[in-house]
């Protein structure tokens, strides 16, 4: 809500001028079993409005875009909304101070990532503990939670627990910097509790990490020895994140002024054992199709699952054997600089709420390119299960 | 452009293994065949057993006594730690080579030979520094007798530990008997040795045979640990000295033989009370009970009891190679889901066939899954989901629809010519 009204407040057309709203969201709650009607509904987009709801886990929020492009490009609809939510927390518990202090009490600062998200727009970030995600976050197949899965691509492609610390501690500055330049304030709207509480920056960043400081955390998901640690993870957070889709027909109509245009889209499936690696694949795929190099990609934001997880996607395009066998491509497809990959940080400062990510990707993903006067970009992400997803984005 | 991808965990599972200093193509600093030995950038030596011409680790007397010479360099070099692992994807050491136990009549020979092998051990356990063997996979026989001449075991979860001498007629030969009634309960140790079985890594870890179990991806990390002496070392208790007092065991020994007498005669099976001897007699000390077992298993490895099994051991392989031609089948139809064709059904699903189970009723379909889930359950133990996925595998085919995309059809109805000439 917090997020959506503010977008369709600016716009030239009325909200239930749209054809269609898709959201996507992994963990729905059973109150709204249908998340994107109630938000059609909320939004006032009136009661003729169709919305349903995708879920493709750490892909939701890019699913939406991606299906809402093709109903356009075919032609069948001209205006749609697409977003991406996630609240794993029960809303009364948001609203419920004591529950909230309870649940505080209970499992003690370190062990609750509640993290206020300001993205595109923002819902109330509520307290949620860890624990209850732990099965959402476990793949059935092969009894591997996210976290392990990030261990095996570390091993598979030997990232140091250091490297990885060093990512998240760059990541962390880079997001600081972002917030601090106003870089994000094309798409982070400020969210206004119903107690008058104004929350106006997402809270997770943490500018004052190193990679001295992040390396006395002890493993999340592997002890003893694991690399995978709370501090070069994603954090568990709520969020949310809309963007909107028009045809040509519908920018000339309401004289819309447009931000980019998608591409090409592509998903990707593999072993859920090593799921952060799935970026690799569909976006190989979309380079193969368009007959781009790696180096083709003005800007890259390659969704920060996890620091090992990254490094790992990094680490395969680069290897010549992995690249041949696995990519289906002559040889290495090279080095992606750090200057062209998740510019302003990502996931591990300002959280991974699943339902929502894939989405803010896409929208950070075109801010970006218009500040730093870039043309071509790639979101991809991670999906857990065992997938991964990719839209190439061009800014106009 | 035509391409064949191949997917990307098959691509990776060879890197799986960690190899430390070999793994971007590091090259052994020593002469020898079977051996490679190298440092890693922690000043930590790894040595690693890929035994030539051969996909599976055994223990023969070259292996070990290029060992003795890697043992020599490793003195000399006094490095932080040592690692011994083996470098092949099936496992640590199957066991002694048994090749070179075949036919030998002298058991002074035996005795020289085998005297050689403890020297090597016993040098191994004598380092100076901390050593810890790596073990994934097999790891029976000699070469858990290697393993246990380390100060650390760390396993890796598929790893499989035993001492199956007793099934040739024999019983360890290189120092296991005494290690292992040293490291663990002898009671326990004397168990495993009398019944031959074999031990999942959790089960290891709780006899205390080995330090840790973990994962490929973190043997860096225990190794690590192992060398800064910071991995908490399973340490015999109290207990272990007390039951192999002199009381302890002239109250147990007893008890053993008679147990033993019940399932393996002494008259036919001379091994296993020969162990129960060796431990009754010496288990008090280390030095006389090594000595008693080199003549103890020279004396079993020439008699009848021991070559007669250890050639029926061989003509078994030889059975096992001429059957081991490969079948790239994977999907099989089993017609008739009675007890043959239901059970048959289950194995093949379980060893990874995709199954479809034809009956023109229901019900001994639905009987066949039941004794499939109880098989699966004895079988599979806590193997969640090798189960889940072997009943995946698993398909009732009541129209038989299953057969056109086949591999092989097994037909299992009752024997009436009726219903073979219907089938």
């Amino acid at each position: 809500m917090q997020c959506g009204r503010p977008l369709l407040l600016r716009q030239p057309f009325a909200p239930d001028a749209f054809d269609q709203v898709i959201l996507g969201c992994v963990n729905v709650i059973a109150d709204e079993m249908n998340p994107a009607r109630v938000a059609a509904l909320r939004l006032g987009m009136g009661e003729s409005m169709t919305a349903f709801t995708v879920q493709i886990n750490c892909g939701s929020g890019m699913q939406s875009i991606d299906t809402a492009y093709r109903y356009i490009r075919e032609g069948v609809m001209d205006l749609v909304l697409a977003g991406g939510a996630e609240s794993l927390s029960h809303a009364p518990l948001v609203f419920n101070h004591s529950a909230v202090e309870w649940y505080a009490r209970m499992f003690g600062a370190r062990n609750i990532w509640a993290r206020l998200v300001a993205l595109l727009g923002v819902r109330p970030s509520f307290f949620k503990p860890v624990i209850g995600l732990e099965r959402g976050l476990t793949d059935p197949i092969t009894d591997l939670n996210m976290g392990q899965t990030a261990e095996l691509v570390a091993h598979l492609f030997h990232i140091s627990r250091r490297q990885a610390d060093e990512y998240a501690a760059e990541s962390q500055r880079r997001l600081a910097t972002a917030q601090r330049e106003g870089w994000l304030a094309a798409e982070v709207e400020p969210l206004f509790a119903r107690d008058g509480t104004v929350f106006d920056h997402d809270d997770g960043v943490r500018p004052d990490s190193t990679a001295d400081s992040l390396a006395k955390l002890k493993p999340a998901f592997e002890r003893p020895w694991g690399k995978v640690t709370a501090g070069n993870s994603s954090q568990i957070t709520d969020g949310a994140s809309w963007v909107i889709l028009a045809s040509e027909g519908a920018v000339k109509k309401h004289k819309l002024q447009p931000k980019a245009v998608i591409r090409d889209s592509e998903w990707s499936a593999l072993d859920p054992s090593i799921m952060g690696l799935g970026p690799l694949f569909c976006s190989t795929e979309i380079l193969k199709r368009q007959k781009y190099v790696l180096g083709d990609i003005e800007l890259w934001e390659l969704n920060e699952a996890f620091a090992a997880q990254v490094l790992g996607c990094l680490a395969a395009w680069e290897d010549d054997e992995f690249c041949r066998k696995a990519l289906g491509l002559s040889s290495a497809a090279g080095a992606i600089p750090r200057d062209r990959l998740n510019t302003d940080g990502g996931a591990i400062g300002i959280g991974h709420p699943v339902g929502a990510s894939g989405n803010r990707i896409v929208l950070h993903l075109i801010n970006a390119m218009h500040r730093l006067g870039l043309k071509r970009g790639i979101a991809t992400e991670c999906i857990g299960g065992g997938q991964g997803g990719a839209m190439l984005i061009e800014a106009v | 452009m035509e391409e064949t991808r191949i997917p990307a965990l098959d691509v990776l599972g060879r890197r799986n293994l960690e190899l430390g200093p070999f793994v971007d193509g590091g090259q052994s600093v020593g002469p020898w065949v079977h051996w490679k030995l190298r440092a890693d950038q922690d000043g930590i030596v790894w040595l690693l057993l890929d035994k030539k011409g051969t996909s599976t680790n055994t223990l023969s007397e070259d292996v070990l006594t290029e060992l003795d010479a890697a043992l020599t360099t490793i003195e000399q070099d006094r490095p932080r730690a040592l690692v011994i692992r083996s470098a092949k994807q099936s496992g640590f050491i199957a066991g002694a080579d048994i090749n070179e136990l075949r036919g030998v009549t002298d058991p002074t020979k035996i005795e020289a030979l085998i005297a050689r092998g403890h020297g090597v051990l016993d040098r191994l356990d004598r380092l100076p520094l901390p050593t810890v063997a790596v073990i994934h996979g097999y790891c029976l026989g000699g070469g858990l007798e290697m393993a246990l001449a380390c100060d650390h075991r760390i396993a890796i979860d598929d790893a499989s530990f035993g001492f199956p001498e007793v099934l040739l007629g024999l019983h360890p030969g290189l120092g296991g008997t005494v290690r292992l009634s040293r490291l663990i309960n002898p009671v326990q140790a004397m168990t495993m040795m009398l019944t031959g079985k074999t031990l999942r890594p959790s089960a290891a870890k709780t006899l205390g045979i080995v330090d840790a179990v973990t994962q490929e991806r973190h043997v860096i990390g225990a190794i690590k640990a192992a060398a800064d002496r910071s991995l908490k070392l399973h340490r015999p208790g109290m207990l272990v000295g007390l039951l192999n007092s002199s009381p302890a065991r002239a109250l147990l020994a007893p008890r053993m033989r008679r147990e033993t007498e019940k399932r393996a005669p002494r008259r036919f099976y001379p091994a296993p009370h020969a162990l129960i001897d060796l431990w009754a007699e010496h288990g008090g000390s280390a030095a006389a009970m090594q000595k008693a077992e080199i003549s103890s298993f020279a004396r079993l490895l020439v008699s009848e009891t021991a070559q007669n099994l250890v050639r029926v051991f061989f003509l078994r392989n030889n059975l096992k190679g001429l059957a081991s031609g490969t079948w790239d089948g994977k999907r099989i139809h089993v017609i008739g889901a009675g007890a043959m064709g239901g059970d048959i059904a289950a194995w093949c699903a379980w060893h990874g066939f995709t199954v479809s189970l034809a009956d023109m009723k229901a019900e001994p379909i639905g009987g066949a899954i039941k004794r499939a889930t109880e098989l699966y359950g004895k079988i599979g133990r806590d193997n969640r989901r090798r189960i889940r996925d072997s009943l995946d595998r698993l398909i009732p085919d009541l129209r038989g629809e299953g057969v056109t995309s086949a591999d092989l059809i097994i037909e299992a109805v009752p024997e009436a010519l009726s219903l073979k000439q219907k089938v």
